[in-house]
């Protein structure tokens, strides 16, 4: 059993199944949350999961040559996909439009918008959103920070983004994800494991 | 503008690289002229960025137009090193000719303008440059596929290869990783779903599923051809298809 499931042919079984139905969500994104998706996505992480622990074994036991960048891809994606169910098990979010002086609670904070700009090119294209927060506690000041498209701000596991903007105030979205940094990571371990073994792979071409 | 002198200066290099065909030989000094015109077309990056005092990659016609020079550095670095068959050279300055096209067609407008907030990133910026150095090296392994069946000549699977090693971790870092992280900070989150990160993916699905097959030995010279082909088109779907066939976030064209 445990040799099927992390065999490398069940692998490239499930990478086309995959495929597959990634392609079928153009038409029916419906499918991305059916079981259609989620058990593929399942074998194929008990099944990357298998793989990743016997090679690193072999490795260690000299069976066969160490190459780091693949185990290091494999560990990354791994954390990425436990990273996407984490946060659909805790991620919480609002997105709200505030006007000056308008707050939100989180836990014993207080976050209170004190003003907003909007910045614009001269063909009237816009170029820039900017809120200014001051989070306090007890009445109290304890920070305050300017949030800008693309720089948001991030406080004891309370991200808050820059989104919108309109007549009625900024447009701000709230977000508690604690799966942020071990996404980061994952994506991290990805890029560097890529790099490393191609660049291995293409000199043992030449 | 740079890029439509290089587009013209493309057509009667097409037109010696067919008798060059006809001829089975190749002209080296066409490869100093393609690799200088692809250094053009970067230039024309340049100069667009330093009027917008930002990297101007913002834009499917700067994308566009940073592939084409890529490619056509990749094509004629490849010629001056006697690395290519005329039917190769063939192939790849035609589909440069073709994005080119595209750029100056009005599907990609090219008038200048700063990005929008959300396109302010160095992010963005990792993720374009990436993506499209990516693309430009599974253009060339998909010419080489191209050669390979049509010619039967599997010659050509060594270099199919050598891109793909190269662009594949450019694809999957620029497309995948960088956007992702860009995402996050301007989106508010990592992944979305949406149809062009889903394509994104796809294409780096296949590719991966092409490397992995061949790790099990069995595999065709003839198979890996056709997905490598496979693989190139859902690339370009992403790249194209996404923006005029499926809605999403990636609308800026």
């Amino acid at each position: 059993m445990i040799k099927i499931l992390s065999s490398i042919k069940l692998a490239i079984l499930l990478i086309v199944v995959l495929i597959v139905i990634l392609a079928i969500s153009s038409i029916k994104p419906e499918i991305l949350n059916s079981l259609i998706f989620l058990i593929p996505l399942i074998l194929f992480f008990i099944n990357l999961t298998l793989c990743t622990v016997i090679r690193i074994k072999r490795e260690i036991n000299g069976e066969i040559p160490f190459k780091v960048g693949p185990d290091i891809i494999h560990l990354g994606l791994l954390a990425l996909i436990i990273g996407g169910f984490l946060s659909i098990l805790t991620n919480k979010e609002i997105s709200k439009v505030l006007a000056i002086g308008d707050s939100v609670q989180y836990r014993e904070y207080t976050l209170r918008v004190d003003s907003y700009n909007y910045f614009e090119y001269l063909d009237g294209r816009p170029k820039d959103w900017v809120t200014t927060i001051s989070i306090y506690k007890d009445a109290s000041l304890v920070k305050t920070r300017k949030i800008e498209v693309g720089k948001p701000l991030r406080f004891k596991g309370l991200t808050t983004y820059q989104i919108s903007f309109s007549d009625m105030g900024t447009g701000l979205l709230f977000k508690m994800d604690r799966s942020y940094y071990l996404k980061l990571i994952s994506f991290l371990l990805i890029f560097l494991g890529v790099f490393i073994t191609y660049i291995q792979k293409i000199k043992e071409i030449k | 503008m740079i890029s439509t002198i290089v587009t013209y200066t493309l057509l009667p290099l097409v037109v010696i690289n067919i008798y060059s065909i006809i001829k089975k030989r190749s002209f080296k000094f066409t490869g100093y002229i393609l690799f200088t015109l692809g250094l053009a077309l970067l230039i024309e990056v340049i100069l667009r960025s330093i009027e917008i005092r930002f990297p101007a990659l913002t834009s499917l016609f700067e994308g566009l137009i940073l592939l084409s020079g890529i490619i056509l550095i990749i094509d004629g670095s490849l010629i001056i090193k006697e690395k290519l068959s005329p039917g190769g050279v063939f192939g790849i300055t035609i589909t440069s000719l073709i994005f080119l096209l595209i750029a100056l067609s009005p599907i990609a407008p090219g008038e200048l303008q700063p990005p929008i907030p959300a396109l302010q990133s160095n992010w963005l910026l990792l993720h374009v440059s990436f993506s499209f150095i990516g693309e430009a090296f599974f253009t060339l392994s998909f010419i080489m596929a191209l050669l390979l069946l049509i010619k039967g000549d599997s010659r050509y699977q060594s270099l199919m290869m050598k891109s793909i090693y190269i662009g594949y971790p450019f694809y999957l870092s620029g497309a995948i990783v960088f956007g992702a992280i860009w995402a996050s900070s301007a989106w508010g989150a990592f992944w979305s779903w949406d149809p062009k990160e889903i394509w994104a993916l796809i294409t780096v699905l296949i590719y991966t599923l092409l490397l992995h097959l061949r790790l099990n030995k069995k595999v065709r010279v003839k198979t890996e051809g056709i997905l490598v082909i496979i693989a190139f088109l859902s690339s370009m779907f992403t790249l194209f298809g996404v923006n005029f066939l499926l809605e999403g976030l990636h609308s800026y064209r």
